[in-house]
């Protein structure tokens, strides 16, 4: 009796000690491992970190990107304004009239005009953000963007793996 | 097997008991003669055969055999609660157990971790790496809005 007993309070105590030391082993690896990609992330700049690390940049480098990202983000977000314009008063458009008038051509017009400027704009800065890495690096830099903003249409993993190739 | 074994162990505590009943008998005897050679001033050859001449008779109760037959019979009887074939489960008694579950437990808890905390990193890699294009591309922060 006494036997059974204790080999059921050793099974009992093995199985919660295994689990307790399962659970605290899981959490404190997925903890520790996962800090500093957190941190990244949490940071206001996190993608300019992702950058870095990603494409390898030198202190030096990284601080001419940061200036660079800095004057295109105001540039960028005029040119978001732009397009939601365009694109609004398209939509308007579109829905109100019933054939195509010079007013919505314009409007088409006027969208296309504000994507083909969108484009260079992001273009140039793309290439003068690749200008300033390694050659390597700027070349995969430049194979990433293209597929992520020039080629969207392209998944993320297939992006992913051109950049690499 | 266990009947060997219950034989064994009956004839050895046989012997032990026979062992113990003639060393004490030995030592009454002895105190006993010393004294009386103290007082009847004998010698050691005196002394010697008298003890030669002294035969011991231990007794064992009669119920003795049949009561060490009944504990290996009791024992044979009791159920076990884990045998792996031919396996002694000792180890099921001790801490050890417990200690290689704890062990165990935490190189799995260890591993599933880190298998689980690199796919986070994959992920967390993957989304910053959208933050950077969102922020370079205004149809990203279209698409967002």
């Amino acid at each position: 009796m006494y036997e059974r007993t204790s080999i059921r309070y050793w099974l009992v105590f093995t199985a919660i000690g295994a689990f307790a030391a399962a659970v605290i082993a899981f959490c404190g690896t997925n903890f520790f491992g996962t800090r500093d990609l957190r941190e990244i992330a949490k940071a206001p700049n996190g993608e300019l970190e992702w950058l870095r690390q990603e494409f390898h940049l030198t202190d030096a480098q990284f601080a001419k990107i940061a200036t660079l990202h800095s004057a295109y983000t105001p540039v960028c977000n005029e040119m978001c304004r732009r397009i939601m314009e365009a694109n609004s008063k398209l939509d308007r458009l579109v829905s109100e009239k019933r054939e195509v008038t010079p007013e919505l051509e314009a409007a088409i017009q006027e969208a296309g005009s504000v994507q083909e400027d969108c484009h260079k704009q992001m273009l140039a800065h793309i290439y003068q953000v690749s200008a300033q890495m390694n050659p390597a690096d700027g070349q995969n830099y430049l194979r990433l963007m293209k597929s992520r903003v020039i080629q969207p249409a392209l998944s993320s993993d297939t992006a992913v793996r051109a950049a690499t190739e | 097997m266990i009947a060997r074994h219950g034989r064994m162990s009956l004839l050895r505590f046989t012997f032990q008991r026979k062992r113990i009943a003639t060393s004490r008998a030995l030592e009454k005897v002895e105190g006993f003669l010393r004294t009386r050679c103290f007082t009847e001033r004998m010698d050691d050859d005196q002394l010697r055969q008298k003890l030669a001449s002294w035969e011991v008779r231990p007794e064992i109760p009669p119920d003795f055999q049949r009561n060490v037959w009944q504990k290996i019979a009791v024992r044979e009887s009791k159920p076990k609660l884990l045998s792996f074939g031919n396996w002694n489960n000792w180890w099921l008694h001790t801490p050890r157990l417990a200690t290689c579950g704890i062990i165990l437990g935490g190189l799995v808890g260890t591993g599933l971790g880190l298998i689980e905390s690199s796919q986070a990193n994959s992920r967390n890699w993957k989304s910053l790496e959208a933050k950077y294009v969102q922020a370079i591309d205004p149809y990203e922060h279209v698409r967002t809005y």
